[in-house]
């Protein structure tokens, strides 16, 4: 995404990252009008409040950090939060020696990823979607960055696993 | 370091290189230049992440969702920011005070350029027939109607204008389009908060959108069976039951309604 100095307008807002906010709303609440209505929800909340956003770096961050939040309070409205157990920051080791060159389909890769823990898939998608610094999906997910690293090497592994049993299927 | 340790490092070092300036990756970068185990463990890392990458960002936003976007944008400033929506209590004042406003004035839902409803009155509060608009407010009240896609700011200054000008009458005919964001043909039940849920359904073409509450919200609504009302084009039908008041909001044809409810 290309950089502002400062804040961007609405339009190129929009542009730059509609769509990254809809595959990360998608990959958290798994119905595409649903992911829509969040992404759509999001630039509403931009639209009356961003401009309180004073550093235009952290715009993106802002973006997904309000996605996020509004993701959470929705949820937490359903009661279908599933509880935050902190784990202890462990890195897991994958699997060596395989091969996993093959190319990823999105839809597989959409559906591997639902199959994943919401702990496990958050950080991933935040991880691989954007540029975003380990303390930025920190920052987002509201969990110390530790515990993102653990949940990245978790998820990566467990995704890799998934991947690997569909692809041997 | 040990070498499990670098490894476990480089696991999760990204090809974009966010964390090239992360001390804590440093060494194991280092370390993967010389050893060719971690060489390859790393590279065999990287082309799985820009696998995954790539194909994540594969993945299509759905068509329109930009316009749509820029739509909403182009229509809350028109608007200009609510007071009503930054400051919720005073949103449900404003709305108790409408919905006193609705309930309590002898209402004409139809205008003379509609059809089909010109005779709906609303006489009191208590009346089996004031439950479709008044629930209807409520809907809006409680933000059911407050997504993105079809209630914004200016609908609560619709709302108030309806009720100055014609009589209370609640702004109720969002376009169609906005059924969208209702879940065309899915199953999916969305549970708004504790007490609303809206269930979307899709029969022979028709969308369909079921809203459920608790009877408590609203105990000044008698028990009554379905009652079918239109209002500018889209059909409404409400009953309470076993506790609950349900609200049927179609765009399809009151016949069809009726026999779906077998009513």
């Amino acid at each position: 995404m290309p950089p502002h100095s400062s804040a961007p307008d609405f339009t190129t807002l929009v542009d730059d990252y509609y769509q990254s906010l809809y595959r990360f709303a998608l990959s958290l609440i798994r119905n595409e009008s649903e992911a829509a209505d969040l992404v759509q929800q999001t630039f509403l909340i931009w639209a009356r409040k961003g401009d309180s956003l004073k550093d235009a770096s952290k715009v993106k961050s802002w973006l997904f950090t309000t996605l996020y939040r509004e993701f959470i309070r929705s949820n937490r409205r359903n009661k279908r939060m599933e509880p935050a157990e902190e784990e202890p920051m462990e890195l897991m080791l994958p699997p060596t020696e395989v091969d996993y060159s093959v190319k990823v389909d999105s839809k597989i890769l959409l559906e591997r990823l639902q199959d994943l823990e919401q702990n496990y898939r958050e950080p991933l998608v935040l991880f691989y979607l954007e540029d975003l610094s380990y303390k930025e999906i920190a920052d987002i997910l509201n969990v110390p960055i530790g515990t993102v690293m653990s949940r990245l090497s978790r998820g990566k592994t467990a995704l890799k696993n998934l991947l690997l049993t569909k692809l041997e299927k | 370091m040990s070498k499990q340790e670098h490894l476990k490092k480089l696991h999760i070092y990204r090809p974009s290189a966010m964390e090239a300036g992360d001390r804590s990756f440093a060494d194991a970068l280092k370390a993967a230049e010389s050893d060719a185990e971690l060489k390859a463990f790393l590279a065999r890392e990287q082309q799985f992440d820009r696998s995954v990458q790539e194909a994540l960002r594969g993945v299509p936003a759905p068509e329109g969702l930009r316009d749509q976007i820029l739509k909403d944008f182009e229509s809350s400033n028109k608007s200009g920011p609510s007071k009503l929506l930054r400051f919720p209590s005073l949103a449900i004042g404003v709305a108790a005070v409408l919905l006193v406003a609705t309930v309590g004035i002898v209402l004409n839902l139809s205008s003379p350029e509609q059809n089909g409803t010109s005779n709906f009155a609303l006489p009191l509060v208590q009346s089996p027939n004031a439950a479709v608009p008044l629930a209807i407010v409520l809907l809006q009240d409680n933000g059911i109607m407050r997504s993105p896609m079809d209630f914004y700011a200016q609908d609560y200054q619709q709302l108030a204008s309806y009720v100055s000008e014609r009589g209370a009458r609640p702004p109720i005919n969002l376009p169609r389009e906005h059924w969208r964001n209702l879940g065309v043909g899915c199953k999916v039940v969305r549970v708004i908060n504790n007490e609303v849920s809206v269930i979307s359904f899709e029969v022979e073409g028709d969308l369909y959108s079921l809203y459920t509450f608790d009877h408590s919200i609203i105990p000044q609504m008698q028990h009554m069976r379905p009652h079918v009302v239109t209002i500018e084009d889209e059909v409404f039908a409400t009953w309470t039951c076993s506790g609950q008041v349900h609200v049927l909001r179609t765009s399809a044809e009151t016949e069809k309604v009726t026999a779906l409810l077998d009513i």
